[in-house]
């Protein structure tokens, strides 16, 4: 590991130990200023996840990941923050300045705060830290790679604009729109149901890991799930735009006469029907026959998923190719994961 | 005003109508239609998923003149249709067809296919052989492989000055340059009525327009396009640019996806919500699963919203 690089992950994992501790001012600041900002960030999804990535955060855990992977060849690479949960962006940063390119992203109107101000501890702690925030216009003038994350017609847009600016395609990381699923077998503990539950509701059921599609065996009673997802919301409490948000779906589904069931103060739904993905908070359940059907989607699908999270003992049952997790993983990925099945470090080192 | 009254005049609607219009539709449709009457009033919206779990209908389904049906998505659930009056349906797109392209006659060609397989149960289909009834001269027809048929109409629309009018899917036109380039006539128009998303790659709505235009030699504010779906009787059309416009019977809103009776400032994108007045005997105010984005009087189609674009995961939505 070359010694500026040795010398930016210490400084990187000394402002994550400062993060760690809930009574640190800046992180403080930043939730609060971050909880005023327009978004379904609540406070304890935000503690959750701010407490699970600056776990990661080490030193070690840095050295790990990066395992001394430099470019010879920094550029400027552009940055598309998305920010539909709190500091989804981290890892693109990390992964960026770690690799000695210069991170040039974009502010989330929805999370303006909490990346920008870790960077900003980051450049205090590490003199000559290349990385900034701009508006988009100005980011497409100076990237010389972008990372971006979208639907199918967002990203033929960020092509278009790569293209345009003479960007190649290979400098271009897109990240298509992704899901997570469970799937069940009726053997599930307590445990397993709380972590399902965790998966699905935690940050609203926003961004791609949370598992917006529960496969069920035909005639498992959802109750003991369910009663699960309830108990998370007295922990969790849902967002206060949640139970608004869900009233047109429940409407939906009640006109319809489908079947849902729903939590206390429609702070969760859970409709059974067809696999397909709906709103968040709002999960699907499908039934299946045999596991074969589960797959046979699962294999259809998998350009679209982010994750299937099964209990540990059902994991080997089904394909290694799949993104296989345990439930309750979900929301904790490790530093070194791969969104889309891509790997992020290794595309920077390529540039 | 009954909602006989409706169906017989909202195609000549005068703007200070409309409300009136609109509030006994949706009167009818409460009392008459079984699944608007369990929606509850405070959402102005129905998802138009519910085309594809029930006959939405404030009349016995089973007199339904035509059901059109939409084409199969991922789940093979299709959304169904059941329209009462045909010639309701085809007044609406007779009138707004007129009032943006004039009165005709025009050379119009059909090139649909996918389409073509569904015949009249496609909207689409229905609504381009209604046009060239009305509007076609003697050339007029649809084709699908037999390209002579535009061949013969390129060569009579420049022999007459009859302007040719070329309605076509995207992901068709497209593959129709790939046999080779063509050359229209001065003052054709291509139509395009959506389904950008090709069978090889997912192209925006501008570098479509920019193809379509130099492969069929005429100019990009000659590519017009058609925004209409199997669930809405009427149709809009972006004249040359990017920009929508409904006919005075049809207002589309662009809302909060998760919230539609919140409205999007101009220029934020949202779900487009429309009510078409021409769904008199169906579900007249429907949210949409496209991406849009007022502009004035009209709107813009930025794409479809699939619920996992709700779950956030696009830097669009933060206007960034």
């Amino acid at each position: 590991m070359k010694p500026e690089q040795r010398a930016l992950v210490a400084a990187i994992g000394r402002v994550a130990a400062d993060w760690r501790d809930p009574k640190h001012v800046l992180r403080q600041d930043s939730v609060a200023r971050t909880l005023d900002t327009g978004n379904r960030f609540t406070e304890e999804a935000l503690a959750f996840a701010i407490n699970q990535q600056m776990a990661q955060v080490t030193e070690d855990g840095l050295m790990d990941w990066i395992a001394g992977r430099h470019t010879d060849r920094p550029c400027e690479v552009g940055v598309l923050n998305a920010g539909n949960i709190p500091l989804v962006g981290l890892q693109d940063f990390l992964a960026v300045v770690l690799t000695g390119h210069r991170y040039l992203g974009t502010r989330s109107r929805r999370s303006p705060v909490l990346l920008p101000a870790f960077v900003d501890a980051v450049r205090d702690r590490a003199g000559g830290l290349k990385a900034r925030f701009a508006p988009s216009s100005e980011m497409w003038e100076a990237a010389d790679a972008v990372i971006a994350t979208g639907s199918d017609s967002t990203l033929a847009w960020v092509e278009g604009e790569a293209r345009s600016r003479r960007i190649a395609a290979s400098r271009c990381l897109l990240r298509g729109h992704r899901y997570g699923v469970a799937v069940l077998d009726g053997h599930e503990s307590q445990t397993d149901c709380d972590n399902l539950a965790e998966d699905a509701l935690l940050h609203e059921g926003l961004g791609c890991r949370s598992i917006a599609m529960i496969w069920a065996p035909k005639e498992l009673n959802p109750d003991s799930y369910l009663d699960s997802f309830a108990a998370f919301r007295g922990v969790f409490p849902a967002h206060a735009e949640t139970p608004g948000a869900l009233s047109m779906q429940k409407a939906f589904l009640d006109a319809l006469s489908l079947p849902h069931a729903y939590g206390e103060g429609l702070e969760f739904l859970l409709s059974k029907g067809v696999p397909e993905p709906q709103g968040p908070c709002h999960v699907r359940w499908v039934e299946y026959d045999s596991l074969d059907q589960v797959v046979a989607f699962l294999s259809a699908h998998a350009h679209a998923l982010q994750l299937v999270a099964t209990r540990p003992a059902l994991l080997e049952t089904l394909p290694a190719e799949l993104p296989l997790v345990a439930l309750g993983e979900a929301q904790r990925p490790p530093l070194d994961w791969w969104p889309d099945g891509i790997n992020t470090v290794a595309f920077l080192c390529a540039l | 005003m009954t909602i006989e009254t409706v169906a017989e005049e909202f195609t000549g609607i005068a703007a200070k109508d409309y409300e009136v219009m609109a509030r006994t539709v949706r009167r009818y449709q409460k009392a008459h239609n079984p699944v608007l009457a369990r929606y509850p009033a405070e959402h102005p919206y129905l998802p138009v998923a519910a085309f594809k779990h029930a006959a939405l209908t404030c009349f016995p389904p089973e007199e339904a003149e035509r059901v059109f049906v939409s084409s199969g998505t991922g789940s093979g659930l299709r959304s169904r249709h059941f329209v009462r009056s045909l010639a309701l349906y085809e007044r609406a797109v007779r009138v707004h067809f007129e009032a943006v392209f004039g009165p005709g006659p025009f050379t119009l060609i059909g090139h649909l296919p996918h389409y073509a397989d569904s015949g009249p149960a496609s909207s689409l289909i229905t609504m381009v052989d209604c046009l060239i009834r009305t509007f076609g001269d003697a050339h007029s027809g649809f084709f699908l492989d037999d390209v002579k048929v535009l061949d013969r109409a390129i060569t009579h629309s420049a022999a007459t000055d009859t302007p040719l009018l070329l309605f076509g899917a995207a992901f068709g036109l497209l593959t129709l340059l790939e046999k080779h380039p063509w050359c229209l006539p001065v003052g054709a128009r291509i139509i395009e009525t959506g389904g950008m998303k090709t069978h090889r790659q997912e192209t925006t709505r501008e570098s479509l327009h920019h193809r379509l235009a130099s492969g069929f030699g005429i100019a990009t504010e000659q590519v017009w396009s058609e925004y209409g779906m199997c669930e809405l009787m009427s149709q809009a059309y972006a004249q040359g640019g990017p920009v929508y416009m409904p006919p005075p019977w049809m207002r589309v809103r662009v809302v909060d996806p998760a919230q539609p009776e919140r409205e999007m400032p101009e220029g934020e994108p949202g779900a487009l919500a429309v009510f078409d007045l021409a769904n008199c005997y169906s579900a007249a105010a429907i949210l949409t699963e496209d991406l849009g984005v007022c502009r004035g009087a009209g709107f813009e189609v930025l794409g479809r919203l699939p619920q996992s674009a709700l779950r956030g995961c696009n830097f669009l939505f933060d206007g960034v």
